[in-house]
């Protein structure tokens, strides 16, 4: 009777943490977001800007993941602007995004490229109404134990340069 | 959305109930186990203008001018009038060490520029674009051949000058510097004296810029507070110092925004406390017609 009863728990521990990525899948689509969760296969790199507005060099962090949801590789182009630890400028990945080391479990939500290659747009939209070419997305990074961390591109320091 | 927790919050019950039921009840002996008596103890977390510029593709384009911007280790653009940074510095010298707050924040910046230049390099994600930073790298190497590390040590006492007179944009590079002027090492002590006083000093210019109505100062205190290196974290503070660094752009959140951002870290109170508090900061650093 207590194998069964520990067996029960143990799937619905499972059951619980596919309701924590139902719940973040739900709030993704509500975002107007693609959501997928997977693990990171090429750690971070810096991309230099390749815009700059008033002077603020909008260089971006990628990593490539192995999606979950169909298993195929995706580029991840995050924002540095919106790391909460970015440094203006800087020719560098900012700490909070330099983790997200190959072997991470990561959840991200955003706009998937037109090709359908990888997925950008991973952060804050800065409080607009969220639309599916500006979705109101996110980079968690998702613990051994299946607990989701806070949004790694939640910043809004940098929202004046577009409002 | 509403299904989905109800359903979520039955299986959470449902854990608990089998997690207590396998504490409460005897162990079964394995097949081939003899039985046990009855008694036996059991074993036992943009915008829609906003910059998502995407991928590698849409990457060619980056300036590779000679002429592109340098920039400080405080990501400040510096024009250094086509002079090297030794040059730079020693036309404004005799003004900086006689109270001349200008010449002394032209110094720093110049000097920031070196600071800069001694960062490594991260990997690149494409080839093309690391040969590009090592040549900027390389002409900014060039500039500041004569500059000396005392002079790069000197820099940060030159920018605590102008950031005590009361420039902002110093009172927020002393943030941006880091301790000693260096980007901040999670693995210090946090009870290291000099990162103490680092600490307070940044929080106390980040404030002083922040009560000047400089939205951006408000900004990064409100990230501080979030990150919780500077100060401890702090939601309430965070969303208080968001509403405040917001009304210093003369925009205003939204319930509904705020909501959104904040509404899953904070208590019911807690929110209307942190509303409350950044209200009165907005008042209090952006009065009218500043």
């Amino acid at each position: 009777m207590k194998t069964f009863a520990l067996s029960f728990a143990a799937l619905l521990l499972l059951t619980q943490g596919a309701c924590a990525f139902a719940s973040e899948q739900s709030t993704c689509t509500t975002n107007k977001g693609t959501f997928l969760t997977g693990t990171v296969t090429t750690g971070p790199k810096f991309q230099s800007a390749s815009q700059t507005i008033d002077g603020i060099k909008l260089s971006h962090t990628i990593i490539y993941m192995r999606a979950d949801q169909d298993g195929r590789s995706y580029q991840v182009a995050m924002d540095n602007v919106y790391a909460v630890d970015y440094v203006q400028n800087a020719t560098s990945i900012p700490a909070s995004l330099a983790t997200l080391k190959a072997g991470t479990k990561v959840e991200v939500c955003g706009e998937k490229y037109s090709d359908g290659s990888g997925i950008h747009w991973v952060h804050s939209n800065c409080g607009a109404t969220p639309k599916t070419t500006a979705p109101n997305g996110w980079v968690k990074q998702i613990a051994s134990g299946g607990a989701v961390g806070a949004n790694l591109e939640r910043s809004e320091a940098y929202c004046y340069l577009w409002n | 959305m509403t299904l989905a927790r109800t359903v979520c919050t039955v299986a959470a019950a449902a854990t608990l109930l089998a997690v207590l039921a396998a504490h409460l009840l005897p162990d079964a002996p394995p097949p081939d186990a003899p039985p046990r008596p009855a008694s036996a103890p059991a074993h036992a977390a943009g915008h829609p203008l906003a910059p998502s510029s995407a991928p590698a593709a849409a990457h060619a384009g980056f300036a590779t001018a000679p002429s592109a911007p340098l920039y400080g280790r405080n990501g400040r653009a510096v024009d250094l009038h086509g002079l090297d940074v030794a040059t730079y510095i020693a036309r404004r010298n005799a003004a900086a060490r006689t109270g001349d707050m200008r010449a002394a924040y032209d110094i720093y910046q110049a000097t920031s520029l070196c600071a800069a230049a001694a960062d490594p390099l991260p990997e690149f994600a494409d080839a093309a674009d690391r040969t590009h930073a090592e040549a900027e790298r390389a002409r900014v190497q060039t500039l500041c051949a004569g500059v000396s590390a005392v002079q790069l040590q000197e820099r940060m006492a030159f920018l605590g000058q102008a950031a005590r007179a009361g420039n902002r944009d110093a009172r927020i590079d002393f943030f941006m510097e880091g301790p000693q002027g260096r980007p901040l090492d999670p693995g210090t002590p946090a009870d290291d004296p000099q990162l103490q006083a680092w600490k307070a000093q940044a929080l106390g210019f980040l404030q002083q810029a922040g009560a000047q109505c400089d939205h951006f100062a408000l900004a990064l205190l409100a990230n501080a507070y979030d990150l919780g290196q500077l100060v401890p974290r702090d939601p309430r503070m965070t969303m208080a110092y968001a509403i405040a660094s917001a009304a210093a752009r003369h925009a205003t959140l939204t319930e509904q925004q705020l909501r959104a951002r904040f509404g899953t870290d904070l208590t019911d109170a807690d929110f209307a406390a942190a509303r409350q508090a950044g209200t009165q900061l907005a008042r209090q650093d952006c009065p009218a017609g500043r």
